[in-house]
């Protein structure tokens, strides 16, 4: 069983960026009359979603980040020992888009990176496999990137799936932890691969390489599996997470889930006895953003009000693979948590 | 139950235009009872009527009438 208590890592930062254009359901989208998206909108909770121009690809919006995030804590490139990117949207079927966010960076060649390819858990899954490579004393400083361009894959006349994503990249920062640092993270892991064909891109890769439907190219979303795939197995996960670090609600600051679904959120909130207001929301404003959708919901939240002390989070992945997962872990008070919106320079190769 | 408010509920699920949910309709002749609608019948079961069933349970229906059947053994729509 995938459960863990690693220490040994702090999170010095984490940034997150959202293209420019946005689009709001209920009055920029032609597809579906006015009753049929408020219902949509007013279940999932989505009011607004950014989306990238056709240049701008995962290495754009996570090497923006990156720098950012790199500006802001002072570090110097040649620092960073890995360099993890997680995402369902790679630039290339080869090479991997981390090898290309490592060049625009400026990371030097002694870096490794390599990409991991989750959506939904995708923060989850790196900061643990982050976590493990600085407790094994391989690595000083990584780099934790997660992003993703479901709007480059979505139908825009699926009415399950077409109101629901947003585009965007995030960028943290993880280092080996000082003597001062309260490091010790908690992590559950879990897969169930038979529910895989229920959130698909059935073509464009090595099984069915040129698709004779271009709607194999699209996303296909069996929303009613999906959704009570989250509401059987996101709370008992919630409370394997309190077992594990031996805390209880109130512990914590911030409850941070995958923003899938307004409505489920709640819903599981309530139902894990959580205080509704520790659990920040970006889906309203930015949509399910998949891999970044956890890192730009806690940079939105930002440091909490008048914190003097480090703070404890709850974070919550689920969704395509099937694949969930949770941590645990405190945020130090110093931690940069902040986000911007990216304006394309010039289309990059 | 009263039938009638069930059926103008399932109308305003599925968002269904120019008509109304009969309860002879099936997932064959009512459109918006597709995979989006489903979701937004599930959601609303559990949100409004506290009835949960499993996706695959869900599945299995293929028929209004069998909704109705659900709503009613969980007194919701109970006659006034």
């Amino acid at each position: 069983m995938a459960r863990a208590a690693i220490t040994g890592m702090a999170v010095r930062g984490v940034v997150a960026c959202v293209p420019e254009k946005q689009i709001r359901n209920e009055s920029d989208y032609p597809w579906f009359d006015a009753a049929e998206i408020r219902k949509i909108t007013a279940m999932a909770g989505i009011k607004s979603r950014r989306v990238a121009g056709p240049d701008v690809c995962t290495s754009d919006l996570c090497t923006a980040a990156g720098q950012a995030l790199l500006e802001r804590l002072g570090w110097d490139p040649t620092t960073i020992d890995a360099l993890i990117l997680v995402t369902q949207t790679p630039d290339y079927v080869m090479p991997s888009t981390s090898c290309v966010i490592q060049h625009r960076l400026g990371i030097p060649v002694t870096c490794a990176a390599f990409d991991v390819a989750l959506g939904c858990s995708a923060y989850v899954y790196g900061m643990w496999l982050a976590n493990s490579l600085i407790a094994s004393g391989g690595c000083g400083r990584v780099l934790l990137l997660t992003g993703e361009t479901p709007s480059k894959f979505v139908d825009p006349k699926d009415r399950t799936t077409a109101l629901l994503f947003g585009d965007a990249g995030s960028a943290t920062a993880l280092e080996a932890a000082g003597d001062g640092d309260d490091t010790r993270a908690y992590y559950v892991m879990m897969t169930d691969g038979s529910g895989g064909g229920h959130l698909i891109v059935p073509g464009g890769m090595f099984r069915n390489r040129f698709p004779a439907e271009q709607s194999e190219f699209r996303l296909h979303m069996d929303g009613v599996q999906i959704f009570d795939f989250t509401r059987t197995r996101v709370p008992p996960l919630i409370e394997d997470l309190f077992a594990l670090s031996a805390t209880s609600p109130k512990d914590y600051t911030y409850f941070v889930f995958h923003q899938a679904n307004q409505y489920l959120i709640k819903f599981i909130a309530s139902k894990a006895g959580l205080d509704i207001s520790r659990v920040p929301f970006s889906i309203g404003e930015f949509g399910n953003t998949g891999a970044a959708s956890v890192p730009l919901t806690l940079a939105l939240a930002g440091a909490p009000q008048g914190a003097d002390d480090d703070y404890n989070v709850m974070l919550l992945g689920f969704g395509v693979g099937l694949s969930w997962g949770g941590v645990s872990l405190r945020i130090p008070r110093a931690c940069v948590l902040d986000h911007f919106v990216y304006h394309q320079q010039q289309p990059t190769t | 139950m009263d039938t009638e408010r069930a059926l103008q509920w399932l109308t305003e699920i599925f968002a269904v235009k120019y008509r109304s949910v009969t309860i002879d309709d099936t997932r064959d002749s009512l459109a918006e009872w597709d995979s989006l609608g489903s979701l937004l019948l599930l959601s609303a079961l559990e949100e409004e009527h506290k009835i949960v069933i499993s996706a695959d349970e869900l599945e299995a229906m293929t028929a209004v009438r069998q909704i109705c059947d659900l709503l009613d053994k969980n007194h919701a729509f109970r006659a006034a």
